[in-house]
């Protein structure tokens, strides 16, 4: 239908009724309105919002505020459940008398949980903040600047927004594609998702780069976010002009601005809680089975030592085919597990090192150092691997349920591994050839 | 709308200062934290008392200054650059708030920290996640910025009102 449109009308068919509409509008205008059309709050706005030099920058700052809102003032409040769960756990632990099961209830479901729960508030703080400038009409205009820059790099202006979502989390960033109308922008939009650096992979960087980048451990944090994006970019170029089904260009954006509106806070909670309890749900599913797994497959056989238990035996299998990027077994059951969710990352070296599931950032880290775990460099490369590959196993689920294809989830996960590993493996030669280690 | 010339040009000289103030707060801010990442790690150089690895908050603070620059053109009484005005202000408050409330997280966090056994100190005031804490300048430049954000508010609520009598 919409093929046979585009026929008749020489053009897109939504391009051709929207430029009806308005010169339609515009004819009428003069008509029944006299002298200049007085500016309003709405249009005062936007001529600096939707201001060609400005209008990117405008929206880079709001941005990092959102960005620094989340992280830094949700800080005590993951600090808060921290501590619920370590004394939870503690008091589970003295009060079960069986072994077995104190390390269960203590390690595995307290432990586990509240190393995943700890994220929690950063994820709503994000919704929140996002929430807040999608009900103020200001990030219709932020799709809107952006629009141009994405066209060229074989986006749709409308992939902008599932993007920015993505550095939340990519479920919700895959389940936004739905505002897109072209099937094929959209499928390109959610193949690329998952190199938004997501919330969960943060605590991988900063453990990682806290324990062997130094002073550059921020630097290395900043260059995985950008890393992301330009891949993200790299790939949808490279998708766009070789894979037959995404050949052409995008599908031009139109979109109706809306009002600018006084954000209401109700709706806005709600909105943050529609969002943020899709994490909360894979909280309590996948993201714990993932750790009761770790927590079985590291404590047995019962009593062996961490070298001897089913954890080090499926490390010991994985590691050669990540040898040639420097990591080890201990490296390589990290990754495996971070197919899982990558909240369970941090908390698999923590049971490695036989730290406890509830032992502080700092603690894991001394130990990466002191057992040379990582390398600056293969630090770096196993950064980018983590970036890179599915970011877990309920994102691609969400892949499947909205392509409603086999195919194209294979497809994402695939290539997801593949350019990890070359990615990883180029840091890992250019480093090299530089002369690091 | 005709803007009042002189009012205009109140307006637009309190938002050159405010551009002028942001504009040195975000180019100290950003070049500092340059070369403490990229150039010489670990030298820790600051200036002015300002944060010194804060690259985008004070990329941040050059884009306000920018934005209150668009506002100059209001010195000739063009009311259409009353919306820089009001852009540039809610940036502003948007990142005082932000600070703030990073401010009141460290106190939070202190008091947690204080609660789990550890010292009490006010260093969350003066240094904490903001590395200057309530010194942070953008917080006083929010402030300082509120009462142009309200006059400028003021101005266009009150074009609308006359617009729509005319109209009518």
């Amino acid at each position: 239908m919409s093929l046979k449109a585009k026929e008749i009308l020489g053009e897109d068919p939504e391009v051709f009724f929207a430029e009806s509409r308005y010169e339609f509008i515009s004819k009428i205008l003069p008509k029944v309105l006299k002298g200049e059309k007085p500016l309003t709050l709405s249009d005062l706005l936007d001529r600096v919002f939707l201001n060609k030099y400005v209008g990117i920058p405008i929206f880079l700052a709001f941005w990092w505020a959102l960005f620094r809102f989340t992280f830094d003032v949700s800080a005590p409040l993951s600090d808060l459940i921290d501590i619920l769960f370590s004394w939870l756990g503690q008091l589970s632990s003295s009060a079960i008398v069986d072994e077995q099961l104190a390390s269960f209830v203590a390690d595995g479901i307290f432990g586990g949980l509240g190393g995943v729960l700890v994220f929690l508030p950063s994820i709503f703080f994000l919704f929140f903040g996002l929430s807040l400038l999608e009900d103020s009409g200001y990030l219709a205009r932020a799709a809107f600047v952006v629009d141009r820059l994405m066209y060229k790099l074989g986006l749709h202006g409308k992939s902008f927004i599932p993007m920015l979502i993505g550095f939340g989390c990519n479920i919700p960033g895959v389940m936004a594609t739905r505002t897109i109308d072209r099937e094929e922008d959209r499928i390109l939009t959610i193949l690329i998702n998952p190199l938004m650096s997501c919330s969960a992979r943060l605590p991988v960087y900063i453990l990682i780069g806290g324990s062997v980048l130094g002073a550059y451990a921020a630097a290395g944090t900043y260059a995985m976010y950008i890393l992301g994006i330009a891949l993200a970019v790299l790939m949808a170029l490279l998708f766009r002009r070789t894979i037959p089904y995404f050949k052409g260009k995008p599908s031009p954006f139109i979109l109706e601005l809306p009002m600018y509106c006084r954000p209401v806070f109700k709706s806005t909670l709600i909105h943050m809680w529609e969002r943020g309890s899709l994490f909360l749900r894979k909280a309590g599913t996948i993201i714990l089975a993932g750790i009761i797994v770790v927590w079985f497959l590291s404590s047995y056989p019962w009593g062996a030592p961490l070298e001897e238990t089913y954890l080090a035996m499926l490390g010991h299998g994985l590691e050669p085919v990540f040898r040639p990027l420097g990591f080890d077994w201990r490296g390589a059951v990290g990754l495996f597990f971070g197919f899982i969710a990558k909240e369970i990352v941090v908390g698999s070296f923590a049971v490695i090192f036989g730290l406890g599931e509830e032992s502080g950032m700092g603690e894991i880290q001394e130990t990466i150092r002191s057992q040379g775990v990582f390398t600056p460099l293969t630090g770096l490369a196993f950064m980018a691997f983590t970036l890179i590959y599915i970011p877990c196993i309920a994102t691609v689920a969400v892949i499947y349920r909205e392509t409603n294809s086999w195919k194209w989830t294979l497809f994402s996960v695939i290539y997801g591994l593949i350019l990890a590993y070359v990615t990883s493996l180029v840091i890992i030669w250019i480093g090299q050839s530089l002369g690091y280690k | 709308m005709k803007l009042n010339k002189n009012f205009g040009k109140y307006m637009a000289v309190y938002s050159a200062v405010l551009g002028t103030l942001y504009i040195i707060v975000g180019s100290v801010e950003s070049a500092t934290a340059f070369w403490n990442w990229f150039i010489a790690p670990g030298d820790n150089l600051s200036l002015l008392g300002l944060p010194c690895d804060d690259l985008f908050g004070g990329l941040a603070a050059l884009i306000i200054g920018i934005v209150f620059f668009g506002a100059i053109p209001l010195w000739k009484a063009r009311y259409e650059a009353i919306g820089f005005v009001f852009v540039g202000t809610l940036l502003s408050a948007t990142f005082g708030v932000v600070y703030l409330l990073t401010v009141g997280a460290d106190g939070f966090g202190t008091l947690l920290a204080y609660l789990c056994g550890e010292e009490w100190t006010w260093e969350w005031l003066t240094a904490g996640t903001l590395g200057v804490g309530l010194l942070r300048p953008e917080i006083w430049l929010a402030f300082l910025s509120a009462p142009l954000g309200y006059v400028a508010l003021k101005t266009i609520r009150r074009s609308e009102k006359v617009d729509k009598a005319t109209l009518n």
